[in-house]
């Protein structure tokens, strides 16, 4: 049964009337069984849909005048608020409706006046009952009455805001998404106080049933690329959305490509900055990972803190981040390369120095390397899967065996375990993790080539990582935008950060519509002194 | 999913392509650092038969002490001769004696024995350094004095373990605060050997053979210093034969009118007190010249400006008091710059070498003149008349007013 539900639907989300407005595809008319109105019969049709669960409450209550009503209120135990039911719901059904006999008063008093709950609603579709019931919501039954009232209840155990794992920053905000939709939702509109502020509800998964959310600005994302949203969101079709990583590789715009092109956020900051500068993010319950798209390759090295900190610092920063990148992906490669092909490129005393150490090593170059970057990265998965007690443990040996008596034992070099150290310190720079996965593959096919062509190995490397950098689009917008396109413009905000002052515009693939950000001039200037006014001293 | 499949062969394409390029070249032209033989210094010169005799100073990395290690009482270099009709043979040849490969490009110095000069010209020497991809033009060229060049790679000395290292900081040390030997590379050295007008000049080496007096101690297993080497003065040539040397302030007057003198010492008699000494820093000094031929008749005015402050005097004085001793004190380092230089442009009209390039100034300003003189301007050049103005501005006293003085 649960099969045949429809796929894509609009379904009454939590998030009160607005949430309707939004465009998304309709809802396929399917005939589905009604209210009997006797509540024998529709409770053992909701417990046949059930099966019997062990989570389902079924409770039969009397009321009306000296109880001569029977009502019925079916919820799921743990996903809706215990406390909530039974005091504005419950109490008040039994409390309120002591002087009523007519079933049909009963009930629309009950409906219109009685129950303490903002969302109410009414239905007879029973498939719309079972799909309230499973989101944790409330559904009362009055014998008698084909209709039945829905109470948005919600309130389940959900992990508490907390500071993002991933992403941590000195200056900004402390908080972080967690499992929760509409939390995380919440999150983001209390950063954007907007009326044009949309969130466009989907649910995603045909056993799952996880919704997800399209959150963008109107007026300022560009109409098109969130149509284009729309559309793949409605093309997904699989049974279980787990997680933003499983829909992220369901609508990407290159699926083969190791470099995302959407970038995962676990920052609420990260997120508005990003809708207000026209992007649009993918909210999915039960991941505290929001998507982020279209997404350009200069966001992967942002950090919030850029944006915080003053913009010298900002900017240092960041450059700082770029040249990490570069060094995570290149530096084993070119060690390779320098050491057996371009002795000559080296200042005398450094190669003098490194082929003293090399004196002895029983593996060739690349050999060396590869033995110690697996390493590395066999302890750091090691230290991520390892429960958090044991983490000491890893980083000691690691540090021990590889630091130390890999050294001793004359099986690698002492610049080689330089070398890899700086790798991965500048891999940990880059704060999208998932670009960092990226450029942890395509180190090793670059340490082949230079190993066997050399620097031109790298340049062939490179080059084909660059062309299909550049052929790289997400949701129409190219990936290395502003850079190539070359867009001056933009520069403002790529390598450098410049003042908040300076940015007087969104970026130009993106927000086509609503360029201007603030009008321009925001520069602080000492007030100007009018004529013959004398200069206040303080 | 037409996208998709066109990625699919695009991938397919490149990993195939990639792994016939990878595993097909089969590394060609990998050496591992680990086999190579670094030269540090190379030296030519003629062999008892008559053939090339080449010298190779290797660098030995591992007794240069790493970091964890203390500093290793091994010798961090070795000396390897071979023998042979051309370069390139004599070097293949050191593949006899090391077991590694020997490798050129870290190899910052080519210097020759004076011997070879008595047979052969340097023309075919320079072929192999200029012709092979693994010598750098940007090495130094030197000639030894009265030595072999075998004999003066194997001095130590003290400080830099590895000569050839010492050498070079020697050699930065006499062209920064010295302008005593001439700043001349290979490059430079064909240049000036292929151009009209212009003759080439070497860096002057010489072996010291004397023990230093001092008794070394605190090192009982190494042995003492039986020889250590310096730099200093000029090999002069006439094309690529050697004609002569200058000595260190002569090749430092050459370095005056070239402007390449950056820093030095210069001395002179203590205006007043002939038999004292007064010597002052140049701090930075300019050099030009200009010729002019009219006829057979060759003029050269050379102009030399420096600035320096004052060093060091032998008898108190007092710039205070007497500001007029400023003037005599420039007057008497200008006469020195002044010598220096005429000692130089006189032992190369001896020489017969035209190593300033005044052929060279005519050359580029008037080719017609110059195509006129070219034939005859080995008689002209010993003929020319040089005048000199020198300049010297001193700034500074020092950090004292005056001298002392005892009471």
């Amino acid at each position: 049964m649960l099969g045949r539900l429809v796929k894509k639907t609009k379904v009454l989300g939590w998030f009160g009337g607005k949430k309707r407005s939004g465009a998304g595809p309709g809802r396929k008319a399917e005939p589905s069984l009604s209210l009997s109105g006797v509540l024998e019969v529709d409770e053992a049709r909701i417990r046949q849909a059930f099966g019997n669960s062990l989570d389902l409450v079924y409770r039969r209550i009397a009321i009306g005048k000296n109880g001569c009503i029977q009502a019925l209120v079916v919820h799921i135990s743990e996903m809706v608020n215990p406390q909530f039911v039974s005091n504005a719901i419950v109490e008040r059904m039994v409390d309120k409706t002591e002087n009523l006999t007519d079933p049909h008063t009963v009930y629309t008093h009950i409906r219109d006046r009685y129950v303490e709950v903002t969302d109410v609603t009414e239905t007879h579709d029973i498939q719309r009952i079972l799909e309230e019931i499973t989101n944790g919501s409330t559904c009362i039954f009055v014998r008698g009455v084909n209709t039945a009232i829905v109470c948005q209840t919600q309130g389940f155990n959900q992990r508490e805001v907390s500071q993002p794992s991933t992403e941590s920053t000195i200056r900004g905000s402390k908080e972080g998404f967690v499992e929760a939709l509409a939390t995380n939702v919440s999150l983001i509109r209390r950063r954007i106080r907007n009326s044009n502020l949309r969130v466009e509800h989907y649910v995603l998964g045909a056993v799952s049933k996880t919704s997800v959310a399209l959150v963008y600005i109107e007026g300022i994302a560009n109409p098109g690329v969130i149509e284009e949203a729309r559309q793949r969101l409605s093309r997904v079709k699989v049974d279980c959305i787990q997680e933003s990583g499983q829909l992220e590789e369901l609508i990407e715009d290159a699926p083969l490509s190791p470099f995302p092109t959407l970038l995962r956020t676990e920052r609420p900051d990260r997120v508005t900055g990003n809708l207000l500068e026209g992007r649009f993010a993918i909210v999915t319950d039960g991941t505290p990972f929001v998507l982020i798209a279209p997404a350009t390759f200069s966001m992967f090295l942002t950090a919030p803190e850029d944006y915080f900190e003053r913009f010298f610092a900002g900017s240092v920063i960041r450059l700082l981040r770029y040249l990490a990148f570069l060094i995570s992906l290149t530096l084993p490669a070119l060690y390779i390369a320098i050491t057996t092909f371009h002795q000559e490129l080296l200042p005398t005393p450094l190669i003098l120095s490194i082929a003293a150490q090399r004196d002895h090593i029983p593996f060739p170059a690349v050999v060396e390397a590869a033995l110690m970057e697996m390493v590395f990265e066999l302890l750091r998965e090691a230290g991520i899967r390892l429960p958090v007690v044991l983490g000491q443990a890893v980083s000691i040996i690691g540090a021990l065996v590889i630091g130390e008596a890999a050294l001793r034992a004359g099986l690698v070099s002492a610049a080689m375990v330089v070398v890899v150290a700086l790798t991965g310190v500048s891999s940990f720079a880059t704060p999208i993790f998932s670009l960092a996965i990226s450029v942890r593959l395509l180190r090793f096919p670059l340490m082949l080539l230079a190993s066997a062509l050399g620097l031109f190995g790298i340049l062939v490397g490179l080059a084909v990582i660059l062309t299909h950098l550049l052929a790289l689009r997400s949701f129409g917008v190219p990936y290395l935008e502003p850079f190539a396109p070359f867009v001056g413009r933009e520069q403002r905000d790529a390598v450098f950060r410049s003042p908040w002052w300076a940015m007087d515009e969104r970026p130009g693939f993106v927000a086509e519509r609503n360029g201007k950000r603030v009008p321009p001039g925001q520069m602080p200037k000492p007030p100007e002194r009018e004529e013959g006014t004398e200069e206040v001293k303080p | 999913m037409i996208p998709n499949r066109w990625l699919v062969h695009m991938t397919a394409c490149l990993v195939t392509i990639t792994l016939v390029m990878t595993v097909t070249s089969g590394c060609w032209s990998r050496k591992e650092i680990e086999d190579l033989a670094f030269v540090m210094a190379m030296g030519v010169d003629r062999s008892p038969s008559g053939n090339i005799q080449m010298t190779a100073q290797f660098a030995k990395p591992g007794a240069m002490g790493g970091a964890q290690d203390q500093a290793s009482q091994e010798k961090p270099f070795w000396v390897a001769t071979t023998e042979g009709d051309t370069m390139f043979e004599a070097f293949r040849k050191l593949g006899y004696l090391s077991p590694k490969r020997p490798y050129l490009p870290h190899n910052d110095f080519y210097l020759f024995g004076e011997d070879i000069f008595r047979e052969f010209g340097l023309k075919p020497f320079l072929d192999f350094i200029i012709r092979d991809t693994e010598p750098r033009l940007s090495a130094r060229i030197g000639v030894v004095r009265s030595t072999s060049a075998k004999d003066f790679l194997q001095a130590e000395f003290e400080g830099m373990p590895l000569s050839s290292e010492a050498l070079r900081g020697i050699m930065n040390h006499l062209m920064n605060a010295w302008g005593t030997i001439p700043d001349i590379t290979i490059r430079e050295f064909v240049d000036r050997m292929e151009s009209e007008g212009i003759e080439p000049i070497a860096m002057g080496a010489e072996l010291i053979p004397l023990a230093p007096d001092v008794e070394i101690e605190g090192d009982p297993t190494r042995e003492q210093i039986k020889a250590t080497a310096t730099l200093g003065g000029a090999a002069v040539f006439k094309g690529d034969y050697l004609v002569g040397w200058l000595d260190g302030f002569e090749t430092r007057g050459l370095n005056w009118i070239l402007g390449k003198v950056k820093n030095t010492v210069v001395e002179f008699p203590h205006p007043g007190h002939e038999d004292k000494i007064v010597s002052v820093g140049i701090l930075r000094a300019t050099g030009k010249f200009k010729v002019e031929a009219e006829g057979n008749r060759v003029r050269a005015s050379i102009e030399v400006n420096a600035v320096g402050n004052l060093g060091c005097v032998q008898e108190p004085v007092d710039l205070m008091k007497e500001p007029e001793l400023w003037t005599k004190l420039e007057a008497g380092a200008q006469s020195t710059i002044e010598d220096e230089i005429s000692r130089a442009v006189a032992t190369l009209q001896r020489l017969g070498s035209d190593a300033v390039g005044f052929g060279q100034y005519i050359f580029r300003r008037n080719p017609r003149q110059w195509a006129t003189l070219r034939e005859r301007w080995d008689e002209i050049f010993p003929a020319i008349e040089v005048s000199t103005s020198v300049k010297v501005h001193l700034r500074e006293m020092g950090v004292i007013l005056k001298s002392t003085e005892s009471r």
